[in-house]
């Protein structure tokens, strides 16, 4: 073999996959990069057993991304250049891993049935409203229900960014709203007072 | 390369390191071990004795010449003990009629003038007609034969993992037992990895577990070499499981296979938790090394010592105490030591619970029952969901959870914990509150049951069960039990009262100190189903209907 340097190299590695690793986090985006995340250090199985029993298994699904580099660039490259590709790189880890969250998202709601058809319409308070009285909401002590996520492009975010605020303006649809919100509060206290020990 | 390392062994083991394996080596050789010292001062001359292939007793005594000779000045300093070796009766209730065969086993060579000694006793003791009180002797070179013979039957081209073994056989003996490359060196010489093929014969399979203990004996020099009782420990404890998981993989028997070696094995393990004792009393501060560092490792140290010197008693008080100083030893300092103890993930648990236990055996109060229920509180308490103070995962050792704690100075990068999220669940949570449950504190359970309700209970289940004896399993699946929001106490304490071991095999669990050495060493083998045997084998406290136990025959 020729002289090398494998341990300088190897720190350098490590460096880089980590930078791959947060900057595909960061590249997922606001929502997405909220979901958690945990180590499996064993088995080839991950299953969700539900207080009903049901078991619901998650699906492995290998996200690959892949960059290459000419033989040729080697001599040159610099640590930006690197870090730039690197970034290509973990942004297409990212697209992998959001499509597989979403479809896994999609593929949970349709079984349970909580979807609500939009037919193809522009995100509207009383669409909202209608996913609202689907979902359920939990409430902190203060009696506000705890943030939610929601997953949409640029114009579904500007539309439901418009929707809130007629939510919030309009008397008859902020009426609707607080009166769904009280709905989901008194939902949340039976949940809520039914967990107890019983006997 | 195998005469190489031998040599090397030879050459650094002192006597203690080397009883182990020359107790395998003589199984090897058709001897069945009926004794095997544990204590510093020997009995009557004999460190081992054992049954020979010619159906006599033997009887051994070992000195450690490791590189050197056994000088005629060193032979006069034993000759009292082997006089003793030689006249005083095995009185074993193992033993056979007849007087008995005498060795001396040193790992040197024998001085000449040694030799010539040796001889005239010989000679002395035919004349005044005692022609069966004759000392035999093996030494270096009969050592290094057995030890050949046994090494072949693995190597050179059955073990994958030559790297492995020589990482581990100049590994530093001062750090943990890497368990990872101990996990690939068992499980490749025992074939319990996944592209393993079985044994030709049962002759086959019992000649691989004799050598692979030889492979540990190796494998372990520098931990012996440091004193590393804890580490010695492990070695041993995973040889045992993994002797276990390969007879079931294989479907050969165990009890005909590979118990006598399991046992010298498992007397390995009780000597080291004897000295680990040892070493307490002569430092019962337990401290070690540079103060400025110390004060980083101390709590975790502290409360490992105090969860093994808990099992020592327990061990001892049925299996007979090596000497009273160290039960009176035990017991005060475990009588004085919880301010240290600490709860630094989930991974201290089971240490915690032998504690506890030791505790609830040694006083007649409610002590392990309000313990536990402090301690499932702190757990739901620390794991709520969002909770910043998480207590890690029982995959996380000592030294992962301390990176983790101090990535101010140490940096985020060797935090392994940096990305993972692990508020919300608990792998210990469901044992704990079957633990309480048993207490019949029904109020206490109610108070905390809504935030026991909120998190997820985590298990694994490896398969198939025999995976369970590893490091780690291959296949298994990761379970995230919701619970519901409503629970009937009955349906509870029916849970609580299976102390089957279900998922364990049984050849672990009839073994309750191997078990909870495993469990300590391997938390995250503290299934539910483990922690519910174990509260039963070591706590007498039961105020619910009778439990509900395994009944296997073998």
């Amino acid at each position: 073999m020729l002289p090398d340097y494998p341990e300088i190299r190897d720190e350098i590695s490590r460096k880089l996959e980590d930078f791959v690793r947060k900057r595909s986090w960061e590249h997922l985006g606001p929502g997405l990069n909220e979901i958690s995340r945990s180590k499996l250090h064993e088995g080839d199985a991950s299953i969700i057993v539900r207080p009903d029993g049901q078991e619901d298994e998650t699906d492995f699904k290998e996200v690959l991304s892949e960059i290459s580099i000419d033989q040729t660039d080697v001599p040159n490259l610099t640590l930006n250049e690197i870090l730039t590709r690197l970034d290509g790189l973990a942004e297409g880890m990212a697209r992998g891993q959001a499509e597989h969250i979403i479809k896994s998202l999609s593929d949970g709601v349709e079984r349970v049935g909580n979807v609500v058809e939009g037919k193809a319409q522009p995100l509207s308070p009383e669409l909202i409203l209608e996913v609202f009285d689907k979902i359920q909401l939990d409430f902190d002590e203060d009696g506000k229900f705890q943030p939610l996520t929601m997953l949409g492009g640029s114009n579904a975010s500007k539309a439901a960014e418009e929707a809130f605020r007629q939510l919030e303006e309009d008397p008859k649809l902020r009426k609707k709203w607080e009166t769904l919100i009280q709905k989901k509060k008194e939902q949340w206290r039976a949940r809520e007072a039914d967990r107890y020990l019983a006997g | 390369m195998l005469e190489r390392l031998i040599d090397t062994w030879l050459d650094s083991s002192s006597e203690r390191a080397y009883q182990a394996p020359f107790c395998q080596m003589l199984v090897a050789e058709g001897h069945r071990i009926i004794h095997s010292t544990r204590h510093a001062s020997i009995e009557f001359g004999k460190d081992i004795i054992s049954i020979g292939p010619d159906g006599r007793t033997w009887a051994f005594q070992l000195k450690g010449n490791p590189g050197s000779r056994l000088t005629l000045t060193q032979f006069r300093q034993i000759e009292p003990q082997l006089q003793e070796l030689l006249t005083h009766p095995v009185t074993h209730p193992g033993a056979t009629q007849g007087w008995h065969r005498s060795f001396l086993v040193t790992n040197g060579q024998i001085d000449e003038e040694v030799s010539l000694a040796i001889e005239r006793i010989n000679v002395g003791n035919t004349k005044a007609g005692y022609p069966d009180r004759i000392l035999e002797v093996i030494s270096r070179g009969v050592l290094f034969d057995w030890a050949l013979k046994l090494g072949a039957t693995l190597w050179p081209s059955e073990l994958k993992n030559i790297n492995d073994i020589l990482e581990l056989m100049t590994f530093d003996g001062r750090k943990p037992l890497p368990l990872d490359r101990f996990h690939k060196v068992l499980g490749d010489s025992l074939r319990v990895l996944e592209d393993g093929q079985n044994f030709k014969s049962e002759a086959d399979f019992r000649r691989h577990i004799t050598s692979t203990a030889l492979l540990v004996a190796l494998s372990i020099r520098n931990f012996e070499a440091e004193n590393n009782h804890y580490a010695i420990m492990l070695a041993w404890l995973l040889f045992i499981s993994y002797a276990i998981a390969a007879a079931k993989k294989w479907g050969w028997n165990y009890k005909r296979n590979c118990s006598d070696t399991c046992q010298i094995a498992r007397d390995a393990i009780r000597k080291s938790l004897t000295r680990l004792c040892s070493e307490a009393q002569k430092n019962p501060a337990l401290l070690q090394g540079n103060p400025f560092t110390d004060t980083f490792v101390f709590r975790q140290r502290h409360t490992l010592v105090t969860a093994l010197l808990s099992l020592h008693w327990f061990w001892s008080e049925d299996e007979g105490w090596p000497d009273q100083t160290q039960k009176e030893f035990t017991e005060q300092h475990l009588a004085s030591c919880f301010q240290h103890t600490w709860l630094w993930g989930e991974a201290a648990i089971p240490q915690m619970l032998i504690y506890l236990w030791h505790l609830g055996e040694r006083s007649a109060s409610a002590v392990t029952e309000w313990s536990v229920g402090s301690l499932l509180e702190i757990v739901l308490t620390a794991n709520t969901r969002d909770s910043e103070d998480a207590l890690p995962p029982p995959y996380y050792d000592e030294q992962a959870v301390l990176r983790h704690r101090l990535t101010a100075l140490l940096g985020e990068q060797s935090n392994e914990l940096r990305d993972e999220q692990i508020s919300g669940q608990s792998f210990y949570a469901q044992s704990l509150l079957h633990l309480l449950v048993r207490t019949n504190y029904k109020s206490k359970c109610k108070v905390l049951w809504p935030d026991f309700s909120r998190l997820a209970a985590l298990e694994f289940k490896p398969s198939p069960s025999w995976a369970y004896c590893l490091w780690r399993a291959e296949h298994g699946e990761n379970l995230h039990h919701q619970p519901p929001l409503t629970k009937q106490w009955t349906d509870l304490v029916d849970e609580a009262r299976d102390c089957s071991g279900d998922g364990i095999p049984f050849e672990l669990l009839s073994d309750r100190y191997l078990l909870m050495l495993f469990v300590i060493a391997l938390p995250y083998r503290g299934t539910p189903s483990a922690i519910r045997f174990l509260g039963k084998a070591y706590s007498s406290g039961w105020f619910i209907p009778p439990p509900v136990e395994r009944v296997e025959s073998q």
